[in-house]
């Protein structure tokens, strides 16, 4: 394996250009995302960033422009979206100097130089990263909370070390209920968020280094990050510092009163409904998107029209992707073999185009589990978990 | 304990404000003046980029900001910027058609 030890110098030059970049958008114009309130600025050059969808300045939120999922299955990292809660975290790392804390209910206390986990044997996950909230402005009602577009989603080639190498260096003692994670963001309440220690032991739970093959950005949370494959992208902790395995369950608020959704067996509840119980959000179910044409676009009558797009879903592999004209008779796509059970997985399907007028196309994913989007949106008050049937309105000319 | 913890939020806006002058800002016309502590965490976007809210969602929002994260909002405050928030966005015409709001 290739070490990751970047020099000091190499980091701070590196830092010398994303922060002189962070405040001076080097192009900006306009974007209206499908919603109301949704004129947005597409900027370049944030964060050292291509052009974005800027969210919000402070701190970082930045959403991936649609079409970057059409032009490659993994996600360019200066097109993956960005999503801080604050503007707590350093941005200048000693690396030398930085330490993963390994405590709690373990045998041993463990220190971790960045050396130390290195030194770990690593492996590479392609795997989706999704924010709990993508696709929020499209909730209905609306809900408060970052008025995210469908971008706030990628797909990266992850490479790092196990977690359970690392919990079992410091041996997790029985009664261990959860393992919590925090980074350097410092300002209260603290960010950090936890995992039952049999999902935390799963070997594709890793503690990762790079994507796509380039260490972590700052804004992806350089050195080091939790990567969750299959869960949503709360849990995968940016500038990972601490590991604390806890013999009770985490009360801590961005487990106990953020990020969390109904009982419900889909996540969602009536809209005024009185709130009822709620757990945290956990495994992302299916997703699947047209990417190469956009609604109210134009087709010619009587032709056929090539359709392709992207699927993923936290809780199996994805198994199937149908595309419908009327939402009742669904038609086969074609899967592409690569992407793996975590990632996206592109599909393509020949759509026949009917007389002149409007044409509607709908796409649904069924995952290895059986799971499949639902017809309709379900709705809750954090706006979570949105995986609708996307539809498409189409122009027959 | 909650004295400092606002300290240290509010001490670290001025910096990235300054940056440069790229943050938007909150135009703050017709504000209370303890509307511009909203600005202290995160950038004006996290508000005006919100959906056409009820006067009850800005009013627990407010509370949110000081009750969860700290902002240092008095009690006697929290009506009158909630207030100022609703009102904005009626002024500018927020919410179209299409926008449904929680009953
Ligand atoms: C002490 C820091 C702090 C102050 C001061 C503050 N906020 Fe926030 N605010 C936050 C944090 C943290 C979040 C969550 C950010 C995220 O999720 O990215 C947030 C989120 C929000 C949101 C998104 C909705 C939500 O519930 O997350 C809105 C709207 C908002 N703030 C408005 C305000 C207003 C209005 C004020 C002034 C009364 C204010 N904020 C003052 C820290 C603060």
């Amino acid at each position: 394996m290739d070490h990751f030890i970047p020099s000091r110098r190499h980091f701070m030059g590196l830092l010398g250009v994303t922060a002189a970049a962070a405040f001076a958008p080097l192009r900006a114009t306009d974007l209206q995302l499908p919603f109301d309130n949704g004129k947005r600025r597409l900027v370049e050059g944030v964060e050292g960033k291509g052009q974005m969808i800027l969210q919000r300045t402070r701190a970082p939120l930045l959403e991936t422009p649609f079409e970057v999922y059409d032009q490659g299955l993994i996600t360019p990292v200066d097109r993956f979206y960005v999503r801080w809660h604050t503007a707590s975290a350093p941005r200048q790392i000693d690396t030398p100097a930085f330490r993963v804390h390994v405590h709690g209910h373990v045998e041993r206390e463990l220190s971790l130089t960045l050396a130390d986990i290195s030194s770990l044997p690593a492996r590479e996950i392609t795997a989706v990263s999704q924010c709990a909230g993508n696709s929020r402005g499209f909730s209905d009602p609306r809900v408060p909370g970052a008025q995210w577009g469908n971008g706030a989603m990628g797909n990266a080639v992850w490479r790092g070390v196990s977690l359970r190498q690392v919990l079992d260096r410091a041996g997790v003692k029985a009664g261990a209920v959860a393992i919590r994670f925090r980074g350097l963001d410092a300002m209260p309440p603290q960010f950090g968020k936890s995992l039952a220690v049999d999902v935390a032991r799963n070997d594709d739970v890793l503690l990762a280094t790079h994507m796509n093959g380039q260490p972590l950005p700052w804004v992806h949370g350089f050195p080091l990050r939790l990567v969750v494959p299959g869960w949503f992208a709360t849990y995968w902790v940016k500038t990972l510092s601490d590991i604390e395995v806890l013999d009770t369950e985490d009360d801590n608020y961005w487990m106990a009163k953020a990020y969390r959704i109904p009982t419900t067996p889909d996540g969602s509840t009536t809209p005024g409904a009185p709130a009822g119980a709620t757990t945290p959000i956990s495994t992302m179910p299916p997703r699947s998107f047209v990417t190469n044409l956009h609604d109210g676009d134009r087709l010619r009558a009587h032709s056929t029209q090539v359709i392709r797009g992207i699927a993923f879903s936290g809780k199996g592999a994805i198994a199937r992707v149908e595309w419908s004209a009327d939402g009742h008779a669904w038609h086969r796509c074609q899967l592409d073999s690569e992407g793996g059970k975590y990632g996206f997985r592109r599909w393509h399907a020949q759509m026949p185009v009917g007389a002149a007028g409007q044409q509607r196309l709908l796409v649904r994913a069924t995952d290895a589990g059986g799971n499949v989007q639902p017809p309709t949106a379900g709705w809750n008050p954090g706006g979570f978990m949105r995986n609708v049937v996307e539809s498409l309105n189409l122009v027959v000319a | 304990m909650k004295a400092s913890l606002l300290g240290f939020a509010l001490a670290i806006a001025p910096v990235a404000v300054s940056a440069q002058g790229a943050e938007p800002p909150l135009p703050l016309t017709g504000a209370p003046p303890a509307a511009a502590v909203c600005v202290a965490c995160h950038s004006s976007e996290m508000i005006d980029y919100q959906p056409r809210l009820t006067l009850a969602q800005w009013r627990a929002t407010v509370l949110k900001m000081k009750t969860a994260y700290g902002a240092p909002v008095a009690d006697k405050d929290v009506d009158d910027i909630a207030n100022w928030l609703a009102s904005r966005q009626v002024n500018a015409g927020q919410a179209a058609a299409g926008s449904r709001r929680l009953p």
